[in-house]
């Protein structure tokens, strides 16, 4: 008799996974329904407070800039990794392009945000270039403003992009763009008709990682935007009411509105896809 | 068997790691970054046996929300001013007992006379007392009149930075408008948020992390923010003829205070540390290291190095110690979040 031991060996990792993440969680949907207390900490008298809060035109207006970074970001992001990912599938030389793009990542995450900081300064590598290339007279301040933020955002999701897009690709059967082009079909048109539709579920998993922390990111708008015009993002907005407010009803009604938006749009993605395998297979049948 | 007596030893480490966290000749102590040399802490242990571990922190708030969410068991903390007042409200700190310390008697009496949070030292002894002020590079930009007025010019537009801390900022604006730093009126607010929004346009951002390498490096010209914090990179960097500007319109002043949390199971030994701290040989040597300015007239004698200002010039020119605002903080932080944003 085969013995079921799986919920054992899995035991250990569901006591962390509830005690670390859903008990804090919990916590922080509770805490969003109560009454602030202005010393810190909250009162336990149920209030509403911080949703009436949240649903401002100040709240609105901060979703609005973190939404156009994410935009942007992970556009750019995507952009970039799909053709290294396309070129990485295609090389030789697999192993050691893999390597390319890890290798950085054992850096500490700060570090790499200051070595931007190095590139993008007024006297830094960048302007160097383009003063010694007599591009531009005057050194330019590529620093603290919405672009920088967005570079240096694309640069650190980068991986996480790459990754899923190589998975698809590889998996991809190349032949089928060889049968597109016997059949008279551009190599641009071929790749865009044959190979996108192929790896969407790559395309689509690599947005996901990408643009759900950029979503959330603190430190770079933080250290890169320099608190100017079109940079502050909802991460920060949390850590200014969470810090200097000593409000924490309003950040853990910011979090749980966010975490049920997130819950929604994952339950729909899951129906549509399992109703369009219920289409696909009566089609087939 | 084997598999059980590996969890066995798990739980047993976890025990004893549970167990070990408290011994009475340690103290656990929870200070600014960059705020305590090592040696110090070295000396200490030397002379009287108690082990002093460090942990850091780089903001009051930051200070401030591990005590009220973790279960971070320390003795001492450094909080500045307005959060002694916090955590005292709060009924998080443990009595001074003045008699242990007495080394506070070297501090001088118009010194202690500017502490109103807390008179008579209840609660806390002072570590360090600063003003913040303008760093200048007058190599660059010249002689400049000591006033806020400086982050209005459009000549130095891109080459100044203020920090990015609500009490500081609109401390400095409050004050360029004749107001208290601590003021609670919602219309001087409104007035000093406007004066920063205008004086955002010639910034080139607000940072109270890497203005001092900024500084060094000669990215920026002026910041707005602690001298210590510019010389310590200053000793690295050499050739920036370097002026540190106390505002004639007064500032903030702060002053980071030696507190006993009520939780410490070592308070004798947290007074014992205190005492050592407040001593002026070592009061001197810590002073040397970071730039600061000193508080005993007996210190001052004995440090190596000139700070960049003394702190009675500030009191003379008006500045005020930095106190909590209570519920009246969310005019502040209303205010602060504006400015960033726009």
């Amino acid at each position: 008799m085969r013995k079921n031991l799986g919920f054992r060996y899995t035991l250990l990792a569901m006591i962390v996974t509830t005690t670390l993440t859903i008990i804090p969680l919990l916590i922080v949907i509770f805490y969003s329904f109560l009454t602030k207390n202005s010393s810190g900490g909250v009162i336990y008298q149920f209030s509403l407070d911080a949703y009436r809060t949240i649903f401002s035109k100040e709240y609105a207006l901060v979703l609005k800039d973190t939404l156009i970074i994410t935009f942007w970001a992970t556009s750019m992001t995507m952009l970039v990794a799909l053709p290294c990912a396309y070129y990485m599938a295609l090389s030789r030389h697999k192993d050691i392009l893999m390597m390319i793009i890890i290798v950085p990542f054992w850096t500490n995450f700060l570090v790499r945000i200051f070595a931007w900081k190095a590139i993008l300064e007024a006297n830094g590598f960048l302007n160097l270039i383009l003063l010694k290339l007599g591009i531009i007279d005057t050194p330019f301040m590529f620093l603290y403003n919405r672009t920088a933020v967005i570079v240096v955002l694309a640069y650190t999701s980068l991986p996480f992009a790459i990754l899923p897009l190589y998975n698809a690709i590889e998996k991809f059967d190349f032949s089928l763009l060889e049968a597109a082009r016997d059949l008279g079909s551009g190599h641009m048109r071929s790749l865009a008709k044959i190979l996108i539709p192929n790896i969407r579920g790559g395309i689509v998993a690599s947005m996901v990682f990408v643009a759900i922390p950029i979503f959330g990111q603190y430190i770079v708008p933080q250290l890169i935007g320099g608190g100017n015009a079109g940079t502050f993002m909802l991460g920060q907005q949390i850590a200014n009411v969470f810090f200097n407010e000593r409000n924490w009803p309003v950040p853990s009604a910011i979090t749980t509105l966010l975490m049920f938006v997130t819950l929604i749009g994952f339950f729909a993605v899951r129906i549509r896809t399992s109703q369009k395998n219920r289409d696909y297979l009566a089609k087939n049948k | 068997m084997k598999k059980l007596r590996a969890l066995s030893a798990i739980v047993l480490m976890f025990v004893l790691v549970s167990c070990s966290s408290h011994k009475k000749d340690t103290l656990y102590l929870f200070n600014w970054s960059y705020y305590i040399p090592d040696d110090v802490l070295h000396d200490f242990k030397k002379e009287t046996g108690i082990k002093v571990i460090l942990d850091t922190y780089d903001s009051n708030e930051s200070m401030y929300a591990k005590l009220r969410t973790g279960n971070a068991q320390y003795d001492i903390v450094v909080p500045s001013s307005d959060y002694v007042e916090l955590l005292q409200r709060e009924g998080m700190l443990a009595p001074i007992e003045r008699d242990k310390l007495t080394n506070l008697s070297y501090i001088d009496e118009d010194i202690l006379a500017m502490l109103t949070f807390d008179k008579d030292q209840e609660w806390s002894a002072p570590y360090f007392i600063g003003a913040t002020g303008i760093n200048i590079n007058r190599g660059r930009i010249g002689d400049q009149d000591p006033s806020w007025s400086i982050f209005a010019s459009e000549s130095l537009r891109g080459r100044m930075t203020m920090m990015n801390d609500m009490r500081e900022s609109l401390g400095a604006a409050l004050a360029y408008n004749g107001f208290s730093i601590n003021s609670t009126d919602p219309m001087e607010i409104e007035i000093a948020k406007n004066t920063l929004l205008k004086w955002k346009k010639n910034l080139l951002k607000f940072d109270a992390e890497m203005f001092g390498k900024d500084f060094a490096s000669g990215s920026i010209a002026v910041a707005h923010g602690y001298a210590e914090v510019v010389l310590t990179e200053l000793e690295e960097a050499d050739g920036i003829d370097y002026q540190y500007l106390l505002p004639k319109e007064g500032g903030v002043i702060y002053v980071d205070s030696l507190v006993v949390l009520a939780n410490s199971e070592n308070q004798e030994n947290a007074h014992i540390f205190i005492n050592y701290l407040l001593r002026p040989d070592i009061h001197a040597r810590i002073a040397d290291t970071f730039h600061y300015p000193v508080l005993t007239e007996e210190a001052q004698k004995l440090r190596k190095k000139r700070s960049a200002y003394d702190i009675r010039d500030a009191l003379d020119l008006g500045y005020e110690v930095k106190r909590d605002l209570g519920d009246k903080n969310s005019l502040y932080t209303q205010a602060w979040s504006e400015i960033l944003k726009s």
